[in-house]
């Protein structure tokens, strides 16, 4: 399972450092966004990004084919003209495949992204503030989580929900975060112990300042910044777990259409027929390139030694 | 120092029982008769049913088995599975060739992963350092299935430069293709990580300093800014070494691995919890072990860093 | 402290040791094989999985075999099996043969060995076989309700009689007359001596009477097989030896094929042998047989889904299904489609048992569906995950669809074991994929485990009192009358369809160019003895 787990963590790098790099003040986020959009590369990533989410919310401004309309007879056709990518191992368009499976890979990745950088940001926030004994137990609690084979979780979790109707997709969103929250909670963790030490935060509590009112009033809005930044860049890692977990017989059930399950269904085929891989991997490399830039950028807009 | 490693071990103990707790409710918690299936396309027999249910105790509370569990394993013995094999045999055949692929695939994505992260690093922005990250994004965004399965029908099958396959234990030389496709996924973050470190070091003071008394560039960059980037790269690697002991589920399925990840994989698939648990928890112990050596790393790299 | 030196300890061991054998060339002599690892101890009497089997295979013989040309049954270690009425049967054994521990192969270590694997408590899996032999009920009591079963008192069945060293006499509870078929099944063949005290040491280095010998090997480091010099059969090998390389993934083990590295490939898996590369990979060395076995699609047989218990349903949804385009597409054109429930090459096999309803025909499928006053909802086919059946099962769900206008959808299930107990537990809406390997290369065997009502893999799923009364009757007949007795009761299947017959899957063997002579027995195993090195 390592291969899910760092995707899903390459992406994000060290908590060390964004913490570094980021002693974020709130004027900073006005500056980072003007920093951002300065950037060709930005523009170049966001027209991508556009262009996907239009994808998954109308996918039939692509196509007009119906991606469930499969004949068996047409099976692993090669692209030819009004078929650009040919057939896959059922006879269905690949493009038209490819193009409808694009909302269920960006939400499953969106949501496990959400999922995960809440768990991680809440459970980081509580042992960075509190510290001592908490923080132990917490951090101990992260390894035995960064040490459990997902394959076990994903079973496991999945069984437990049931497979209801339709839900497929929330519920791989609810695996890869709570297997994935732990890199995010160390992160945040180490933002937190460094913002803590922070003047203002002594001085709210100088003030008589509750412990509530001081972790989320000041704490949490000056130490969220690189966990946002993560959260950007494992968004195209999660892309990435939703095909491997289809490779490994957990992935997303039909209906749903998704990338990760015509890559892995494509396959083993890599020699015969390599253009059913071929088209669904170039689009799912394409958006986490897109979604891996357009994090770096966002990175180092907050990076104030990039200025 | 010495205080704070001890404090590290003694928490160990709660971490092992509580993973093991976790795990084996996890393991036994699957739904499904885990003697389903045990017979082939027939349905097994009352007897076969009988028996297996009394030797794994299976009609017993969960906890109740948890308990004699730890009863045994407090006895150094991990238990039998499934397979009619002791659990810490089954452990010994497979750790070899994770243990084998994982520090290979380390010192492959090291050697490359800080080479070219310090060659970026000289000069920011250049060619080499686009044209790297350009490359190491475009191996990030390809499924690591995909990649190895390529490696192998390339360079194993077509071309013959590697073994096809891994047989049994699984020697260094038969290892090197699969930690290759390891380490080539992972020497991306791991140089961009070197990367940053070198640059931020070129720009402290006591570089500076160093320059101005007119050390040798290849001098100042090898010994000075390298060790003072190693933190970030030495907590990479850790995780990665962590990460690689519990098994590369696929690249051992694809190069046929006989590792640790595909005995779990397959303990996880027949319903196997004595195996899960021993085998996950091995895992756990040797992450806390190795992020204990992480945080000793520390203190070694940079005296700053203080434990106690 | 403890724990992080032995962790230390643990990686200095695998860094250093246990190198293993290197995967070079085998010896002179020799040739490597795929297997995958088999899932319990070697003991042939509690392995029913077919990873078990194939390690066994070579290693054992029994009273009778399978001629691999033929597919009839021929005597090995019997020199004859003698009855009069299918219920007492007499049998001779052949002098000479040995076990690969020099032991001699006599009448009691037939005896002993059914009555130790018939006995319950211990547990074999292939404990039912000897269910039909008097006396099997005092070695298995019934558990009272909600308790333990009592431990049996008899450790023998009154049925088993040892006439002299080479002679015994089975009486059977009431007469089969495939009883001489049955004894192909490896649960009937004989155990040394040296078993019974103590049959752990037996499970990790099997001894047989076979034409090859238990050498070496564990599950994890694959198994060498050697020549037995001792052999006293007719299938004398030709070879040196067989090295089993264990494979836990059909795709490595075919890139190491047309590598060059491994000599011999059972079940090459139909993705590989899509277009035309293969042929010009494998340059022909290919052999493709039909394989004693069945897959079909099971159908849920509770009120989880009350329109598929109809017959009439079940008939237009067989109909529906492609067979031809199926098998053509996704399997390579391997196999053939399903014509009744018995698999072709089986004694007793007719073809078209199943009729029209097995054929596809989409006109009439919809005419069927709309008599039965058409489906509402969607058809939910579930299946394993783990084990490549979603190709298939993704097509006949296109196929249903396509044709009759049903939504279908696929589910998987995460392994065999969750899939297995969801669909024993009644709880399934849909069909799902239900196979079946012959155990022994008769009619008798694709019918009454699965549709009599205490058929041992058919747990009450279906009821069909016309059904049990010819299977009852077939029993008392004379050979010849019986398999014309069972050939009606499957006829009878087809009214009801307990389960629907989608193909008969053909075994697919790839070999190096340093063998030849390759053959295979009914159950889709290579018969080594055949084996030779090509010059």
């Amino acid at each position: 399972m390592t291969e899910t787990k760092t995707t899903i963590a390459m992406p994000g790098g060290l908590p060390g450092e964004f913490v570094e790099n980021t002693r974020a003040g709130r004027s900073l986020t006005g500056e980072a966004a003007t920093l951002l959009l300065r950037s060709p590369m930005v523009w170049v990533a966001l027209a991508v990004l556009l262009m996907l989410v239009v994808m998954a919310v109308a996918p039939s401004l692509f196509t007009s084919l119906d991606p469930r309309q499969c004949q068996l007879l047409n099976a692993r056709k090669p692209p030819s003209y009004g078929h650009w990518f040919g057939f896959d191992i059922q006879g269905c368009d690949v493009f038209a495949r490819t193009i409808y499976g694009a909302r269920a890979s960006l939400v499953v990745a969106l949501l496990a992204t959400i999922g995960s950088t809440f768990i991680g940001g809440a459970v980081g926030l509580l042992a960075g503030f509190y510290g001592g004994v908490t923080d132990s137990v917490v951090s101990r609690i992260t390894d035995v989580v960064l040490g459990l084979p997902t394959l076990l979780g994903a079973i496991v979790i999945l069984a437990t929900l049931g497979s209801g109707d339709g839900s497929s997709i929330i519920r791989l969103a609810l695996v890869l975060s709570v297997l994935g929250w732990a890199t995010e909670s160390r992160l945040m963790r180490a933002s937190v112990l460094q913002t803590k030490q922070a003047e203002y935060v002594r001085a709210a509590r100088i003030a008589g300042a509750g412990d509530l009112w001081i972790a989320v009033r000041h704490i949490l809005p000056n130490s969220v910044t690189p966990l946002l930044v993560m959260a950007t860049l494992s968004l195209g890692g999660y892309v990435g777990a939703e095909a491997t977990l289809s490779y490994l017989g957990l992935g997303l059930q039909a209906p749903i259409i998704s990338w990760g399950t015509a890559i892995s269904d494509a396959q083993p085929y890599l020699a015969s027929a390599p253009h059913m891989l071929l088209f669904p991997s170039l689009l799912l490399t394409v958006t986490v390139l897109t979604l891996v830039l357009f994090g770096e950028a966002v990175r180092r807009a907050f990076d104030p030694r990039s200025r | 120092m010495t205080g704070y490693i001890l404090r590290r071990l003694i928490q160990f103990i709660p971490v092992f029982l509580g993973t093991t707790f976790v795990v084996f409710f996890l393991a036994w918690g699957m739904p499904g008769d885990p003697l389903a299936g045990k017979c082939g396309d027939r349905e097994c027999p009352e007897a076969f049913v009988a028996q297996a249910t009394e030797e794994f105790k299976l009609d017993r509370p969960l906890i109740v088995r948890y308990g004699y569990y730890v009863a045994d394993l407090m006895q150094g013995d991990l238990g039998k599975s499934f397979t009619g094999r002791n659990v810490s045999e089954q452990l010994l055949a497979a750790f070899p060739a994770t243990i084998r692929l994982a520090l290979l695939a380390v010192a492959i994505e090291v050697l490359i992963g800080v080479t070219i992260g310090i060659l970026a690093a000289l000069r920011p922005g250049g060619a080499f350092d686009t044209a790297n990250l350009l490359l190491g994004l475009v191996i990030i965004a390809f499924p690591g299935f995909v990649i190895a399965n390529l490696a192998q029908l390339i360079f194993g099958v077509r071309l013959g430069w590697f073994p096809v396959t891994v047989s049994d234990a699984g020697s260094y030389y038969q290892l090197l293709l699969p930690a290759v496709v390891l380490a080539l996924a992972h020497q991306v973050t791991l140089s961009r990580l070197t990367r940053t470190a070198v640059i931020d070091s070129l720009h402290s003071d006591y570089i500076r300093t160093a320059q101005t008394k007119g050390l040798r560039m290849s001098r100042i960059v090898g010994i000075h800014a390298l060790r003072n980037s190693l933190i970030p790269v030495v907590t990479y690697v850790g995780k990665d070494i962590g990460g690689l002991l519990a098994g590369a589920v696929v690249v051992e399925g694809v190069f046929n691995i006989r590792g640790i990840g595909g005995l779990i994989v397959r303990s996880i698939r027949s319903h196997d919890g004595i195996t899960i648990v021993g085998a996950v928890t091995v895992i756990v112990v040797a992450y806390l072990i190795i992020n204990l050596l992480v945080d000793i790393a520390y203190a070694v790299l940079d005296p700053r860093i203080r434990y106690d | 402290m403890n724990r992080s030196t032995s962790l230390l300890a643990l990686l200095a061991y695998g860094a250093i040791c246990g190198t293993g054998l290197p995967a070079a060339a085998a010896e002179q002599g020799w040739i490597t094989v795929s297997a995958c690892a088999p899932a319990g101890p070697l003991i042939p009497t509690n392995t029913t999985e077919s990873c078990g089997s194939d390690v066994l295979q070579p290693i054992l013989a029994g009273l009778v075999t399978t001629d691999a040309k033929t597919g009839g049954v021929v005597y090995d270690i019997a020199e004859k099996i003698e009855t009069t009425d299918n219920k007492v049967w007499t049998i001779t054994l052949n002098k000479g043969w040995t076990f690969h521990d020099g032991s001699a192969v006599k009448a009691r270590n037939f005896i002993d060995a059914w009555n130790w694997a018939a006995y319950g408590p211990n547990g074999q899996s292939n404990n039912d076989w000897f269910s039909t032999i008097e006396g099997y009920e005092d070695l298995n009591l019934k558990a009272p309700k909600g308790e333990k079963a009592p431990e049996p008192t008899a450790k023998a069945m009154k049925g088993l009689e040892v006439l002299d060293d080479f002679s015994f006499k089975v009486v059977l509870k009431s007469p089969v007359p495939t009883f001489k078929s049955q004894l192909t099944y490896k649960a009937f063949y004989p155990l040394p001596d040296s078993f019974f005290l103590d049959p752990e040491a037996f499970g990790a280095k099997p001894i047989g009477a076979g034409p090859f010998q238990f050498e070496s090997g564990t599950p994890d480091t694959g198994y060498r097989l050697a020549a037995f010099p001792g052999y006293a059969g007719s299938r004398h090998p030709q070879l040196k030896g067989i090295e089993l390389r264990i494979y836990s993934n059909e795709e490595a083990a075919y890139n190491d094929l047309i590598a060059g590295n491994l000599d011999l490939m059972r079940d090459i898996p139909a993705s590989k042998l899509v277009g035309e590369l293969w042929k010009t990979d494998l340059e022909g060395r290919v052999l493709q047989q039909p394989r004693a076995n069945l897959q079909g699609l099971g159908m849920p047989f509770t009120d989880a889904n009350a329109q598929l218990l109809k017959p009439g349903i079940r008939q237009a949804v067989s109909m529906s299904i492609d067979r031809k385009t199926i098998i053509d597409v996704i399997f390579s054109g391997i196999g053939q489609p399903a014509t009744g429930w018995v698999p072709p090459g089986v004694e007793g096999y007719q073809a078209g048992a199943c009729g029209e309803f097995c054929e596809y025909n989409p006109e009439k499928a919809k005419e069927l569906l709309a008599k039965e006053g058409g489906y509402s909802g969607e058809i939910k086919i579930y299946y394993a995950g783990d084990g490549g059946a979603k190709p298939a099962m993704d097509a006949i769900c296109n196929s249903i669809q396509n044709t009759l206008q049903i939504n279908c959808l696929t589910s998987a299930l995460s392994d065999n074991s969750t899939f297995r107990s969801f669909t024993r537990s009644g709880k399934a809406d849909g069909p799902f994929p239900s196979n079946w390997t012959m155990d022994y290369p008769s009619i008798d065997n694709a019918l009454i485990p699965l549709y009599s009502s205490n058929g041992t893999s058919n747990r009450g799923s279906y009821e069909n009192a016309e059904f049990d009364a010819l299977i009852a009757k077939a029993a008392t007949e004379a050979p010849a009358d019986s398999v014309r007795t069972y050939q009606e009761a499957e006829r009878l299947l087809a009214k009801e369809m307990p389960r629907i017959p989608l193909w008969n899957p053909m075994t697919t063997v790839g070999y190096s160019p340093k063998i030849k002579g390759v053959s295979l027995y009914s159950n889709g195993r290579p018969d080594y003895s055949a084996v030779t090195l090509a010059e």
